[in-house]
């Protein structure tokens, strides 16, 4: 919770995230730079994002051969970060088991330490292949804005 | 020429939506626009406030969900105003989890070649963040956020603006969003906090006329009336006539 504010009756700011935001062009030096960093440091199969929470972009393409680095990824931020983990699904095309589990094995954790994961958009065959195997309900996918891309 | 599409949306409930969607479409009617209004909310309460008491006509669910033609299911309520209803079957598609990318997709194309003859075509969406909202989402490039003026609202707002920003990421687009306050107790400083609140976020986003609260608004809604039918010399009806000048001629604060 924010400060009261003098003479102020809001206590509390909701819309507070949105001056943290950056500003289209109005990109300083130094965001720039830490935003190359942060580009550079994200080699592997998933683009990871850092804004208010951990955001993961998954590729059309989930399968035993990227799965390591993306649970390396996953695993990195989890411990730099306490916000929310977003996973973005909307571009699968194909997804294999072993991701599934994965984001099994990341469910459960993040249940664990009381941390928010949320499925955004995900794909028809990512839930397709998460139905197949009965982790849908585990994932809360039914919770997701679903079956758009 | 296509009609100008926008979306009526707030996912939290009791901040005006219907009422805005209602009155503010009356008025462009009465000024002489032709207007479709979408009731996408499976309440159906923008075809009761309009004063369409068949709950189990078809509607946009029809057309949605079985490739009804969208000229079956238009009703003309009043002159220049004409409604297309929920439908009672509206609801499944909250339940569904797959399809949605099909049904945008004929909501996109309904919208964009079926209302040529329309200046304006207004969905007011159902209070919550579901498949109908991203439907609409999908399928639309206005939105037009009516909000309250209590910290609710506000908190609202703020997870209905990352919601918005969601969807631009992902569709890679930017929806033109506008915010009228709905429901402004003009007696109250915090109402003028949360204004001001809003001003500071949203600069020349908000339309330029606030909505007062007042009861008749929530009277004219039981008898299936819009402001200007139920008391058409109130400061209520006024408010709506102005808004809908400023709606016109994008006459924002």
């Amino acid at each position: 919770m924010a400060k009261k504010q003098e003479e102020s009756l809001l206590g509390y700011d909701p819309l507070a995230w949105m001056n943290e935001e950056p500003q289209g062009e109005e990109v300083s030096a130094a965001q720039e730079q830490e935003q190359v960093a942060s580009a550079t440091e994200h080699s592997s199969n998933a683009q990871v994002t850092q804004e208010n929470q951990l955001k993961v972009v998954l590729e059309a393409v989930q399968n035993i051969q990227n799965v390591a680095n993306l649970r390396e990824e996953i695993i990195s931020k989890l411990e730099n970060s306490l916000g929310a983990i977003e996973i973005d699904a909307s571009a699968v095309n194909s997804i294999d088991t072993a991701t599934l589990q994965l984001f099994v094995a990341l469910k459960k954790e993040t249940d664990r330490l009381e941390r928010v994961l949320v499925f955004d958009f995900p794909s028809e065959r990512f839930l397709e292949a998460a139905n197949l195997i009965g982790v849908s309900k585990l994932l809360e996918l039914d919770k997701s804005a679903s079956g758009f891309f | 020429m296509n009609a100008r599409v926008v979306a009526i949306f707030n996912q939290k409930g009791g901040v005006g939506k219907t009422t805005t969607s209602t009155n503010l479409s009356h008025a462009l009617a009465k000024a002489g626009k032709k207007v479709t209004v979408i009731d996408f909310d499976p309440q159906g309460h923008l075809s009761i406030s309009l004063g369409m008491l068949n709950r189990q006509a078809s509607g946009i669910d029809a057309v949605l969900l079985d490739g009804a033609d969208v000229s079956q299911c238009v009703i003309p309520m009043r002159e220049n105003l004409q409604l297309i209803p929920s439908g009672p079957k509206l609801h499944d598609i909250e339940l569904m989890s797959t399809g949605g990318a099909k049904r945008s997709e004929i909501l996109r194309h309904t919208l964009l070649n079926d209302f040529q003859d329309q200046d304006y075509v207004f969905i007011d969406c159902p209070p919550s963040s579901g498949l109908l909202v991203a439907n609409v989402l999908f399928a639309t490039d206005e939105i037009l956020i009516p909000m309250s003026s209590d910290f609710l609202a506000l908190q609202g707002l703020s997870d209905l603006i990352k919601t918005i920003r969601k969807f631009e990421q992902v569709l890679k687009k930017k929806y033109k969003t506008q915010i009228v306050m709905a429901r402004y107790t003009s007696s109250r400083k915090f109402s003028k906090e949360v204004l001001g609140k809003l001003q500071q976020y949203f600069p020349q986003q908000i339309l330029a006329t606030v909505i007062r609260e007042t009861a008749v608004l929530s009277e004219c809604t039981s008898f299936g009336m819009t402001i200007f039918e139920y008391r058409p010399k109130s400061v209520s009806a006024n408010d709506f006539h102005n808004l809908a000048k400023d709606f016109l001629q994008g006459k924002v604060m």
